[in-house]
Parts: C-alpha cells; structure tokens; sequence
C-alpha cells in the first residue's frame, strides 16, 4: 500500500484556556475523498491550519506526504491545493486575475499556467464571468471562485474546509460533482463540513469530530454499524395512549418509541418486517394511522447517539 | 514568481481607488490651493512697509549717512522711520521692540545694533553694506561737487529699494517653498497607506488573503519584496508626477533642484513605505485600524514640518532640534532648504542618509515581526 497523504498523531491545540484540538488523530489515504464532519467550533478549520503550518501546536505531529510539514516546506506545499473557508480573493482583480495570480505562486510555466488557469475557470463555471470583479459575484459565485483559486494548480491533495456554506443547492451539487472529479483524476480530498448529507453523498471515509476530539471514524456503513438504530418507522397517528405506546415499546427490536405531534417514531434495531408488526399492532388495537415511512440512520443519528446532542441545531 | 507578485501588485495598487486619490489627487488639489493663496498674493499686495529705526549721531559722525536715511525717509514706499535720539533712550526702544535696529555713527565708522536676526535686521544690514561701499565716493563728491550730493543719495535709496524688494520676495517665496516642500514630504509619505497593505497581507492573522500566501508554493519573503519594491516604485512616481504639476503647470520654482528632487523623493517614498510596512507588521489590530493610524501619524510629521503652519519647521528647530532629525517630513523639508541654503551637499546627503537608515530599520523592524513562521492563532 501507499504511504498515508496525512497522518494527524495525537495533536493538541490550544487557544489560551480552550482545548480546540484534543488528541485528535487522523490518517487520510491516497485517493479518498476524507470527511471532518463536526458541529460549528469543534475544530475543524483548527485542524487543517495545523496540516498547513500555519498554527502552531502545543502536541502532536501532522506529516504530509510523508514528512513533517513546515511553513517552509514549500515542496509539499506545492502539492496542496486549499480552499479557505473565508473567501480570500484580491478585491481588485477580476475573476480570471485572481486566479491567474494564486496559479501562478505555484507554476511558473506561463503556457502552462494559462491551460490551468482556463480550466479551473471552466471547472468552477465561472466562464462568462472571467472579466467580473468579486464585488459584482454573487456569494454562490464567489465561493466557486474561491474554490478555482485554490484548486487551480491542480494539486495533488485538496483540502476544502467547508466550501458550500451559503451557497443555494443548485451550486452546491455543482461543487460537490466537481470535487468527485477532481478525486476521480487521482487528487486526495479532504472535505470539512458541518452537513451530514454532503459528507454522506461524496465521502469515501469519515471522521466525526466533536470539541477538538475524534469521536468516530469509518465509512458510513461501518459509522452506521456503530450505533443501535438500524431502522426508523414515522407513522401519522391520532389519539395514540400512553399504555399504547408503552405496549409498542415492548414489540420485538423495538428499543424506543416516541409520541409526539401525531406522529409517532419507532426506533429499531436489527430484526426484519418491524413495519409490518407495528401497523399489525396498531390495527388490532384499532388505531387509525395514515402516512407510513420508513428511515435509515443518518450520520446525525450518530452523531446523537455518541454525544447526546444533534449535530445540528 | 517576483515578477509575477509585482506585476499583480502594480495592478492592485493601479485599482485602489482610496490609493489614487490621495497619492495623485489630493497633493494635486492641494498644490493648486497653495499657489492660489499664495501665488496671488506674491504679485498683488504691497509688500514694503516701513521699519522703525533709531539714529545715534555721536561726535565726528558721517554727514553723507544722514543724508541717506533722510533720503530713505521720503517718498511713496518709504522704506525708513527714523528717530534721532541718544543711545539710551534708542537702547530702550530697541528692548521694548519698538524699533527694529540703532545706527550708531561714531568716530569708527558707523553701526548697526540690532537685537534679532530676521529678514528685516538683514534689509538694515543691506542699507548700511550700501552706504559703506559707495561711502568714499559720497566723501568726494561732498567735498568737491556738494550740489551734486542729493542725486548720489537719490541714486543710493533707488539700489537699496531695488536690493530690499528682491529680498522681501525671497523671504516670502521662501516660506511659499516652504510650503511646497511639506506638501512633497506629504506625498512621499503617503507611501505608508501601501506599506500598511504590504504588511498585513502577509501576515496571516490579520487577512485572509495572507493565509492564502502563506499556505502557498512561494517563499513569502520574495512575495514581500516584490510588494515593497512595487509599492515604493508607485509612491515615486505619483509624487514625481505631483512634483512636475507644481513646476510646469502651475510654475512653481523649484530653481535647479530637479535632480535633487528625484533623489529625496525617492528615498521620501522608501521611508513613506516602510513607515506603513512597520505600523502593518506590528500587533494583530485590523487593517483598517492600522490604516488610520498611519495616516495620524504621517500628518504628524507633515503638521510639525510645516505643512499646515508654515513656520512651525522654524520653531521647531529652535525649540527642539532633534525632533527634527527624526521626523522623516521634516527631513525632507530640510533637505529641500538645504539645496538653497549650502553650496556644498553636506547637510543634504546627511539627511538622505538618516532617512536610509531609518527606513532600512523600519522594514527590518517590521520583517522580524512579520518573518514568524507560525501563528498562535488566526
Ligand atoms: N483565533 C482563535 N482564538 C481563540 N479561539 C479560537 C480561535 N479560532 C478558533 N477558536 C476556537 O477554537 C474552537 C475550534 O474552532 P474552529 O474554527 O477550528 O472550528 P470549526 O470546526 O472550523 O467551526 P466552524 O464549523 O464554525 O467553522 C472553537 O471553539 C473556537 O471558538
Ligand atoms: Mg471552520
């Protein structure tokens, strides 16, 4: 196998009195599409500026590529690509400038350079707005800009550190296709974001963070695995008792069940035909019930599980 | 890689419009209120008035002199006042400043007494150098042609007159240079606005955009370079352009400085810029906070060179000299002076040379801070 692109041991990071990074270990392998999936303020954007040399850290070691990154380590920074969670672009260039500009701390070949440039540019979309000044983008558009200049030199590893906040979900499946490209081409990707759905679409490997620690990491299958639900029936009933409720608690693989709003949510783990036994429960006791579907965990069920709290709130 | 950050800086700086106006504009707009206010004045008003003298005739005085000075006393643009009184009481006027200066006409010759030196102690000065060198002339005619005397003496006040005009409009051309040279000093040292740019888009814990350098393939210290170089570059020209507006359009004498005036503006905006790399490189404030307080500090140096109040170099120069020596707008002014004043370049290069140095430990100052690989925080 390959050596790890990243490997993250035991790193600690402290703001003054807050723990932002507690031990966090990471290892992210050639080819994934890695996801850091935490709640706002677990440490997210800490952790990349550590992989990046850009912070300093009170433990711990990040290697990249093999070697012990340092700000002036700039043979393995030429292979990173970053895209920022501010958007970092020059006020007073166009769209095409600036990412002519960042391109070009990376290729000197000028040939070279405007192949990329151009194709980043169709990449992102951007193509009638290469003569826009930022201000005239709207935030969508800004983002994708935000996104080719960091990409652009086509990088070896690309770290996005949640590039789709406040960008409507047209552009967001936009930028999401674009990143399995970009994988798809042989580029490493680590993908930070606070959206289980968007880790969940694109990502081969997932860690969940939460308070500067590791608290899962696997594919979402085995995430999944982890956790006792397996299954979650909503069903719209009226005017169920607090005996009724009690009784369907005690059904096979039934582990919880809550009543709340006419709608009831049965929580079960394993066994199979659970819908069947509940609404055959339901019809014995001749409760009426309309709308029935079924759900499988979400990573937000980890997430709830493991922590006892939503990932989002 | 330089050449490329240089480049998109020059485009940036090209862009930023606040950049424009203040380095282009603004000395512009300011310059043609100056020669208006001034410019106007030099030509219309009046500029003689009279200057309030004692005479002290003690024994075997010189006749031809009061001949002279009751010439000097007569006519339209009466350039004398005097008092014929004793020494006493003519020492007791000069102490309460009611006259500027005694003649004092003795057995040796006559003198002058003054108490200050200013352009109106020199203009006695000149009456009296006059006198003396014409003196032995005016003796012969008094001895052999007396009828004559009064076209002699007639002949002596027109030189002194034409003598004293041209010096009256030194003195005041000198303060409206003086003027000019705050304004230039002014516009080098916007050179700060940049230099706070260069700064903090390095530094990673103010800006965004610096940790996207930071993080990329390129030393940081060419990127740096190529943004100072670029930022002097643009803070020469636009004051060269500033300069060649006062001289050929609105005709401001810069005499046969030009030369000169390259050099101390382009060592003025070298310390311009490096003043603003230095306040942009120390603490995490804003940008913007390091903006303004480039700006305070830059008019501070241009308020105590003379910008606003023309003669506050002078005072100050009395007062406090050493915050002359320090203030880089006042260095500038002074090195401007100094073209008119020395006929060697000493006290020139001296101040190009302070200005060197103090750029050079501004920007060292500022890229040690600056130079920090990695930050506590961002
Ligand atoms: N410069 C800083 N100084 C002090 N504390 C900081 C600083 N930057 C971040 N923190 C704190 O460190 C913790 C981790 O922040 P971080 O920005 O890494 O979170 P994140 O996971 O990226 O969050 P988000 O989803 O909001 O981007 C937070 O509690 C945050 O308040
Ligand atoms: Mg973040």
């Amino acid at each position: 196998m390959t050596q790890p692109v990243v490997v993250i041991e035991n790193l600690v990071k402290r703001y003054k009195e807050l723990v932002a990074l507690d031990h966090l270990n990471l290892q992210i392998n050639e080819g994934e599409i890695f996801g850091l999936l935490g709640p706002n303020g677990s440490g997210k954007t800490t952790a990349i500026s550590c992989v990046l040399a850009l912070l300093n850290f009170d433990k711990g070691s990040v290697k990249v590529f093999g070697k012990e990154i340092q700000p002036d380590s700039y043979d393995i920074k030429k292979n990173i690509g970053v895209v920022l969670q501010n958007v970092a672009v020059f006020r007073e260039l166009t769209v095409y400038e600036n990412i002519d500009y960042f391109c070009g701390l990376y290729i000197k070949d000028k040939r070279l350079r405007k192949q990329y440039v151009n194709e980043a540019v169709e990449f992102v979309g951007l193509g009638e707005y290469v003569k826009f000044y930022p201000k005239k983008l709207s935030g969508g558009l800004l983002r994708r800009l935000n996104i080719a200049c960091g990409i652009a030199h086509k990088p070896k590893l690309i770290i996005l550190d949640e590039p789709t906040v406040a960008v409507d979900p047209q552009s967001r499946n936009r930028i999401l296709e674009g990143i399995e490209d970009l994988n798809a081409q042989g580029a490493t990707v680590i993908y930070t974001s606070h959206y289980m759905e968007e880790v969940e679409q694109v990502c081969s490997r997932i860690a969940i963070i939460d308070k500067g620690r590791k608290i899962a990491e696997g594919t979402k299958e085995e995430l999944k695995k982890m956790i006792k639900t397996d299954e979650k029936i909503h069903i719209e009933v009226v005017g169920l008792s607090e005996t009724q409720l009690s009784q369907l608690r005690q059904l096979p693989h039934v582990y919880r069940a809550d009543y709340a709003a006419n709608e009831l949510t049965v929580y079960c783990n394993g066994g199979k035909h659970n819908i069947v036994h509940i609404l055959k429960y339901l019809q014995e006791n001749e409760v009426s019930f309309g709308r029935v579907y079924t759900q499988l965990p979400t990573l937000n069920d980890v997430f709830l599980e493991i922590t006892g709290k939503e990932l989002r709130d | 890689m330089f050449f490329h950050s240089f480049y998109y800086n020059v485009k940036c700086q090209l862009r930023t419009k606040e950049l424009v106006f203040w380095n282009l504009f603004f000395p512009i707009i300011l310059g043609t209120l100056f020669v208006s206010t001034f410019g106007g004045n030099m030509q219309k008003e009046e500029i003689f008035f009279t200057i309030d003298v004692a005479y002290v005739a003690e024994d075997g005085g010189e006749e031809g002199f009061v001949e002279l000075l009751n010439g000097l006393q007569e006519g339209e643009d009466q350039l004398l006042s005097v008092k014929t009184c004793g020494m006493d009481e003519a020492e007791d006027l000069l102490g309460k400043q009611e006259i500027r200066g005694i003649f004092i006409n003795g057995k040796d010759g006559i003198r002058l007494l003054v108490k200050e030196e200013g352009i109106t102690e020199s203009i006695l000065k000149t009456i009296l150098n006059q006198y003396q060198k014409t003196q032995s002339m005016i003796g012969k005619v008094m001895r052999e042609r007396p009828e004559k005397l009064g076209d002699v003496i007639a002949g002596l006040g027109e030189e002194i007159s034409f003598v004293t005009e041209e010096k009256y409009t030194e003195a005041s051309m000198d303060a409206m240079t003086g003027y000019f040279y705050a304004l230039i000093a002014m516009n080098c040292l916007y050179g700060c606005f940049a230099g706070v740019t260069c700064a903090v888009s390095i530094k990673a814990d103010v800006t965004s955009l610096a940790v996207r350098r930071n993080i990329a393939s390129t030393n940081r210290f060419v990127v740096m370079a190529a943004d100072l170089i670029s930022s002097v570059l643009f803070q020469f020209c636009y004051t060269m352009v500033s300069v060649v507006y006062l001289k050929y359009v609105q005709k401001v004498d810069f005499g046969n400085k030009m030369p000169y005036l390259f050099i101390v503006v382009a060592v003025g905006s070298f310390i311009g810029v490096a003043t603003g790399f230095f306040i942009g490189s120390v603490g995490k404030a804003r940008a913007g906070t390091k903006i303004g307080l480039a700006l305070s500090v830059t008019m501070t140096e241009c308020f105590l060179s003379g910008l606003m109040i023309g003669n506050l170099y002078h005072v100050i120069q009395s007062v406090c000299p050493i915050l002359n020596k320090i203030n880089p707008a006042a260095l500038i002014v002074d090195a401007l002076y100094s073209l008119d004043i020395y006929s060697d370049f000493r006290r020139f290069w001296g101040n190009m040379e302070i200005m060197g140095l103090m750029s050079f430990l501004l920007i060292a100052a500022g890229y040690l801070t600056v130079r920090r690989e990695r930050y506590a925080s961002i």
